[in-house]
């Protein structure tokens, strides 16, 4: 793992990011293909469960989809958080 | 340690144990003593949730494992929250309507009684031996820092847990894990701080020289089933894992249904997805900045006395060898990193990226030699090295102000007891709710099922603290029990699963949950390069596709309970 970071680094210095991640050229981020398409996703697909009126849900009730709407929401600071950790500090 | 941190250290036992006494008031009955007569607010079924999950191993050897391998072990727990929102709306409502003590007793009314016999057995043969390991570990610790005979470590962890869990049953453990969760993050958030004012260089520039070494390389998205930590065993493997976990291992069933409603149970189950994933990056940067402290003090080339003092003793040359290679490595790694802080002020990427290289080939130089220390422990000890566990005992002890180690050991006993308690009550749930009363006396006054379930709870006690006390010996019989225990999880997930399917019957659970487990143990020993998160995957996909496949053509059957 140090070896294959090391040689990692030793050939893209650190501005270049390590293979596994891309480039958006929409916000120009970096970070894994799959992270940068699972939000949007995720969030779709959160919003259509829990928001929706349908009565096939009838068992969200209101004070559940309140505290899973803050799990949701923590969960995904989180993530952000360490995403961040790692894209500004491991090389 | 200090008379002062003893002090803190038996106030906090006093404390604990007097509360537990406390709440055999209102204890006067099976269903108050068991699930406190399902009157428990969400937020301290949560914590109590928390901390159960939380034990000492945790607060020890996630730490150490901070230290040595950074933050990726957080990925484990990605599959968490995913699992906590399914269980709230599929397994919760049942089995809290269901007003079942133990989650096996709904399978007998959905199924039969040998399947209610099987699962129940499974989880006491596997939670009553790992009630031992939950003693043992954090007693080998104390053991080895402190000098003591490893019985006293026992008996100060399992006697005062025991004493409090046998008298005031689940009311007094859920109440105690909420205060003992207070303390476990009160003593983290310590030593957090103390890292962060202590450290010699900027913490920005710290944690650069954290990341060279792949400390805060958190994601891993290679889909590798032999990687245990990746994205997507966290996600996959570890969500199943979870599901199995809170859903239907009692230790953590009986937490729930002692709620006072179906939406009480959910919301404590969401408040350990809120904060599972957040206090263990917590628990794992904590590691890291130990790590980074130790860069710029001299840190031990053991960090476990006892094989210190036993390497000095028995290879004194080899020893002096390596603790002088080790003195210059760590003096060189020491300059690398200032020299790489310096660097990083500077601004010039050249420099920074130079002097990382550095850094970096002083640290495995450390590497090396802390390798050939661990080799030369393991060689005169006997025993597997596990020095990692005495990385934060070590650092607290030696390097915290007065009244800190106190309240880490504090911390260390609390998360040990919140485990061990809530395993005892849930071991005495299952025995005498679906043994005892099943089978050897279905009707009996209240009083006398509370008396036999006060002494199931004692004799479990003493049975776990039978098994760590010989955990050293038994080491390998533990082991093999707890990876046995393994393979059951996703197969019992899979016989639960199969409960909310209508058409399925119980020929196809029973034999369903055999098959399961047989695959799981067979994926395990002919294909082992498959990490163990995915044998929950495994065993659930078989048991539904075995249960389903006995079932064709079966007719629909009705489920005694639903929502």
């Amino acid at each position: 793992m140090q070896a294959k970071t090391a040689s990692s680094f030793a050939l893209s210095g650190r501005d270049l990011p390590p293979t596994n991640i891309v480039r958006n050229d929409v916000t120009g981020q970096y970070g894994h293909p799959c992270i940068l398409t699972l939000p949007p996703v995720m969030a779709a697909g959160a919003y259509s469960l829990l928001a929706s009126p349908s009565s096939k849900f009838a068992w969200m009730t209101p004070p559940f989809r309140t505290t899973l709407w803050r799990v949701l929401g923590i969960q995904l600071v989180t993530l952000a958080l360490l995403w961040l950790l790692q894209s500004r500090y491991a090389t | 340690m200090h008379w002062i941190n003893w002090v803190i250290v038996a106030v906090y036992l006093v404390v604990v144990v007097v509360d537990g006494l406390r709440r055999t008031r209102g204890t006067t009955n099976i269903e108050g003593y068991f699930l406190a007569n399902r009157s428990l607010p969400w937020w301290a079924v949560g914590l109590s949730v928390m901390a159960t999950q939380l034990s000492a191993i945790t607060l020890i050897g996630t730490t150490g494992q901070g230290a040595t391998d950074g933050l990726k072990f957080v990925q484990f727990y990605f599959g968490l929250p995913i699992a906590m929102v399914i269980l709230g709306v599929t397994l919760v409502p049942f089995l809290h309507g269901a007003k079942v003590y133990t989650a096996y007793e709904y399978l007998e009314r959905r199924f039969d009684p040998k399947t209610r016999s099987l699962t129940s057995v499974l989880f006491l043969l596997s939670r009553g031996m790992s009630c031992g390991t939950i003693i043992a570990a954090p007693s080998v610790v104390l053991s080895s820092i402190f000098g003591w005979d490893l019985i006293w470590c026992v008996a100060l962890i399992g006697v005062p847990t025991v004493v409090y869990t046998v008298l005031g049953g689940v009311q007094a453990v859920a109440w105690a894990d909420v205060k003992q969760m207070f303390v476990i993050a009160g003593a983290m958030l310590a030593i957090i701080i103390v890292l962060i004012v202590r450290m010699p260089i900027p913490l920005d520039d710290a944690l650069h020289i954290a990341g060279a070494t792949g400390r805060l390389q958190v994601f891993d998205f290679s889909f590798d089933l032999s990687k245990t930590y990746t994205f997507w065993s966290g996600i996959l493997g570890g969500t199943f894992l979870m599901l199995s976990y809170f859903g239907t291992d009692q230790s953590q069933v009986q937490r729930y249904l002692a709620a006072r409603s179906v939406d009480e149970a959910r919301s404590s189950l969401l408040m350990s997805a809120y904060w599972k994933i957040p206090l263990q990056a917590l628990i794992l940067l904590t590691g890291v900045l130990v790590f980074l402290f130790y860069l710029f003090q001299p840190a031990p080339l053991l960090y476990n006395p006892r094989h210190d003092a036993l390497v000095q003793q028995q290879e004194p040359t080899a020893y002096a060898s390596l603790q002088s290679r080790y003195t210059l490595a760590i003096a060189s790694r020491q300059a690398a990193a200032r020299a790489a802080s310096t660097a990083q002020r500077s601004g010039d990427d050249a420099a920074v990226a130079s002097a990382l290289a550095a850094f970096r080939t002083s640290e495995s130089e450390v590497g090396v030699i802390r390798t050939d220390a661990l080799d030369a422990a393991s060689r005169v000890s006997g025993e597997a090295s596990r020095d990692v566990n005495y990385i934060i005992p070590r650092f607290v002890l030696d390097q915290l102000p007065l009244g800190f180690a106190g309240v880490f050991i504090a911390a260390v006993l609390a998360a040990a007891m919140s485990s061990i308690a809530a395993e005892l009550n849930s071991l005495s749930t299952a025995t005498v709710v679906d043994f005892y009363q099943r089978w050897i006396r279905p009707t009996a006054s209240d009083a006398h099922f509370l008396n036999v379930s006060k002494i199931a709870t004692a004799l479990w006690g003493v049975f776990a603290c039978i098994v760590a006390t010989y955990a050293a010996t038994l080491g390998s019989l533990i082991e093999v029990v707890n990876r046995f225990g393994s393979f059951f999880y996703g197969s019992i997930l899979g016989v639960f699963v199969l409960a909310m399917i209508p058409r399925v019957g119980a020929l196809g659970a029973f034999v369903g949950l055999l098959s399961g487990m047989a695959t799981v143990g067979a994926v395990a020993i002919y294909v082992p390069s498959i990490s163990f998160l995915w044998h929950n995957l495994i065993g659930v996909v078989a048991v539904v596709a075995v249960g389903l496949l006995l079932s064709i053509g079966s007719p629909r059957a009705t489920p005694p309970v639903s929502r």
